[in-house]
């Protein structure tokens, strides 16, 4: 009886959005665009050697001569300043040249100074909306032309650090960059990524906010890479600052005491292969990841961190079976972000049998490589496993960071080496 | 008085030999000779040897269609004079010719060698050999394996490794049938099979100490250890091969053992990688018993580690400096540019 109450009063509630929003929604949607057409344009990524376009994206007027994009939309340029330039297509198929002018790459922001012109510039709205509020993405979708997707405001997603506004609606690649409105016209957000079936995110209004108060540095054309650093240097330096001042809580895995969730965005997930019938050991794993990474190029992220603990009892294996088993586990450790030879050096290891407050004694490796293009920063690894514990069982303890100085990498092993022990 | 005639094979090989007390010897196809040579090119009277009077060897050409030669294939005139070892050639075939009283070689004693080559092809070393590899085998896999374990599994695995096994006698025995040497088989199995013994100890004791001590103080023992394994294997078969023992032998299985090993060190150079998105470090774990290693503390560990950071950073340099002239080529591409635009 509830049941179907409930199901009744669901229907009228679907039907009612049916018949009335849309209507609503797509006069508003067609005015908004109409009125700011030409404030939005679509970013091209010239490269120079073909003379075509290699990337696009969306940008939209703020200032008179400032546009607003994506990082990544532009990064090939920030990368690569001789091989690329960047052009702006407007509503009316005008082709304008730009300049970079300032970037964020942490907030995956770019300004792009341009000629002055005289098309509507966008505002930033006041105040954020309210969960729940209607609020409309335009961009150039697969430059198949500008488009407007009307969506839902939901806040600043769950589990992040990087903070991003979840917006549910359709945010395809070509649409990065493009501006997200709300009913009056302001600006609520930037378009960036999409998690597929209409989750979309946006790049929220404060961080923008900032950019555009960020005094304009006099960069020096081919020094890209010393602001990136800058940004990822300082990043970083937020990140564990907000991450080793926290109480780590532990948690009973086995017979060990792991760490729990160290901060919101570290979300855990645990496994174990207690439903395989035919298994001759038991495995149970706890997994922390981080969600987000930072893109910096093509060939390279960074950002995200990984803390990972494995309990494994040999149940009916033998000692030799047990450690064959430990060496399989042992030697698959990779780092959680891609980044290639032009990023990153080869991983440099220190391998040596560490002994944890317990007493235990366990064959531990500590691996980082170098960014080549930002000396101070780092991918380290650790990973663990437990070698002297006779009682047929063993712990393995394993994390990543990425784009760390070796100063927080250091700190992050110190207190990850002081926590995890045997109960 | 005597002479006796011996027929070698190309490679100087006696393959006949008589002893025939006559003043007159004669040689052909026909089966009235004292020796009968079957062979087409030979004639039915081909030739025949003469004791003089005064001891002289003497061969005269019985008017052969194919003819005489010495032993640089030079032709001989009707009759020529010979001494005791001279080698000759009636038509294609080689003859030597000797008195009774032709000094022979020293006798080889039996060495230890040989001693052991007998013992090593006893069928009963032979078959206690192969149990032992492959039990040794058969325990390495059930300790691999990580599902239940099934014999039935292994029947693949078995039949490869011992067709792979069997491809070392195999070829010293074509080898030895190509030279007409003997051909011991067993001996050469056995002496595989002994190699690939003291391989697998090698291997054992280098885990164990590369487990405890690091992996570079375990690879140079591992490395000189089968090195020397190699060498006596490869020395042992060379002598199982002509049954001699000379420096030539030495110098050969240096020169192999040292050939493989230069092989295996390029072949590891070459497949390294430039770049690795993947961290190199071993991933070795051993029994708790096989742990010697106290461990160190935390703060030691920390304290080591951080040299990883500085090596990295000096890759990331060196790299730099390499590319440095490229980058200089971009810069000034860059200001032509600028130029330009302006």
């Amino acid at each position: 009886m509830y049941l179907s109450s409930t199901r009744s009063r669901f229907l009228t509630f679907l039907v009612i959005v049916i018949f009335h929003l849309p209507v609503h929604a797509s006069e508003l949607a067609d005015q908004l665009i109409k009125k700011y057409e030409s404030s939005v344009f679509q970013v091209q990524l010239i490269e120079r050697q073909s003379n075509k376009k290699s990337a696009i994206g969306s940008g939209f007027l703020i200032e008179e001569n400032k546009v607003i994009t994506n990082y990544h939309v532009v990064s090939s340029y920030i990368n690569s300043p001789a091989q690329y330039s960047i052009e702006l297509l407007s509503s009316s198929d005008e082709i304008i040249k730009a300049s970079l002018l300032n970037f964020d790459v942490v907030n995956d922001l770019a300004v792009l100074s341009l000629p002055k012109t005289t098309a509507p510039k966008l505002k930033l709205a006041a105040q954020t909306p309210q969960q729940g509020a209607e609020i409309y993405s335009i961009g150039n979708p697969h430059d198949y032309g500008m488009i407007v997707v009307p969506g839902t405001y939901n806040g600043v997603t769950a589990h992040s650090f990087y903070q991003r506004i979840h917006f549910t609606g359709s945010i395809n690649p070509g649409m990065s960059g493009g501006p997200v409105l709300d009913k009056q016209g302001n600006i609520v957000g930037v378009n960036v990524a999409t998690a597929g079936n209409q989750i979309g995110f946006l790049v929220p209004l404060w961080h923008l906010d900032a950019l555009l108060k960020k005094p304009i540095l006099p960069f020096d054309k081919y020094n890209y890479q010393d602001e990136i650093e800058r940004q990822l240097t300082a990043s970083q330096d937020r990140l564990f600052a907000d991450l080793l001042q926290r109480d780590w809580q532990t948690t009973i895995l086995g017979q060990s005491l792991v760490l729990a969730e160290i901060a919101p965005y570290l979300p855990c997930w645990g496994q174990s292969n207690a439903e395989q019938d035919k298994a001759m050991f038991a495995v149970s794993e706890i997994n922390c990841i981080s969600k987000e990474q930072l893109f910096i190029s093509n060939g390279m992220r960074t950002g995200n961190i990984e803390v990972q603990f494995s309990w494994i009892e040999k149940e009916q294996l033998n000692d030799f079976q047990f450690s064959h088993l430990l060496t399989q586990s042992f030697s698959r450790a990779g780092p959680g972000n891609s980044a290639n030879k032009k990023n990153v050096t080869n991983f440099h290891c220190y391998q040596d049998f560490s002994k944890d407050l317990s007493a235990h004694i366990h064959k531990s490796t500590f691996c980082v490589r170098n960014y080549k293009k930002y000396p101070s920063l780092y991918d380290a690894l650790y990973i663990s496993v437990s070698a002297n514990n006779t009682s047929g069982a063993a712990l393995m303890s394993h994390f990543t960071l990425a784009g760390v100085s070796q100063q927080n990498a250091t700190a992050f092993l110190n207190k990850f080496m002081e926590s995890v022990t045997w109960n | 008085m005597e002479l006796i005639i011996q027929q070698l094979n190309s490679s100087g090989k006696v393959i006949a030999q008589h002893k025939i007390s006559k003043q007159k010897i004669t040689l052909g196809r026909a089966y009235s000779n004292d020796i009968i040579i079957d062979d087409p090119h030979i004639c039915p009277h081909h030739a025949q040897l003469e004791i003089e009077d005064n001891g002289q060897i003497c061969l005269v050409d019985c008017n052969s269609i194919n003819g005489i030669f010495n032993q640089n294939k030079k032709p001989l005139a009707a009759v020529t004079n010979l001494n005791s070892g001279d080698s000759i050639y009636l038509a294609k075939l080689k003859f030597r010719i000797l008195r009774v009283d032709h000094p022979v070689a020293d006798t080889v004693a039996l060495t230890q060698s040989e001693k052991t080559a007998e013992f090593i092809s006893k069928k009963s070393v032979v078959l206690l050999l192969s149990v032992l590899i492959l039990g040794l085998f058969i325990l390495g896999e059930f300790l691999k394996s990580l599902t239940e374990f099934s014999a039935k599994s292994l029947y693949t695995p078995i039949i490869s490794f011992i067709i792979v096994l069997l491809m070392w006698p195999l070829f010293w025995s074509l080898l030895s049938r190509f030279f007409k040497h003997e051909v011991r088989f067993w001996a050469h199995l056995s002496c595989l099979l002994i190699s690939l013994l003291v391989f697998k100890l090698i291997l054992f004791v280098g885990t164990i100490v590369s487990y405890n001590f690091g992996t570079q103080t375990a690879l140079i023992f591992q490395a000189t250890l089968s090195y020397l394994v190699t060498f006596i294997c490869l020395k042992f078969s060379l002598y199982l091969f002509n049954q001699r023992k000379n420096k030539r032998q030495v110098k050969l299985s240096f020169i192999f053992t040292s050939a493989i090993f230069a092989l295996l060190t390029i072949g590891v150079y070459v497949k390294k990688a430039e770049f690795s998105a993947l961290p190199k470090y071993s991933g070795l774990i051993l029994p708790p018993v096989l742990l010697w290693h106290q461990g160190i503390e935390k703060d030691d560990y920390i304290k080591s580690a951080q040299q990883v950071f500085q090596d990295a950073q000096q890759e990331s340099v060196k790299e730099t400096d390499k590319s440095t002239e490229h980058g200089d080529a971009l810069e000034e591409a860059l200001q032509d540019e600028t130029v330009s635009s302006q």
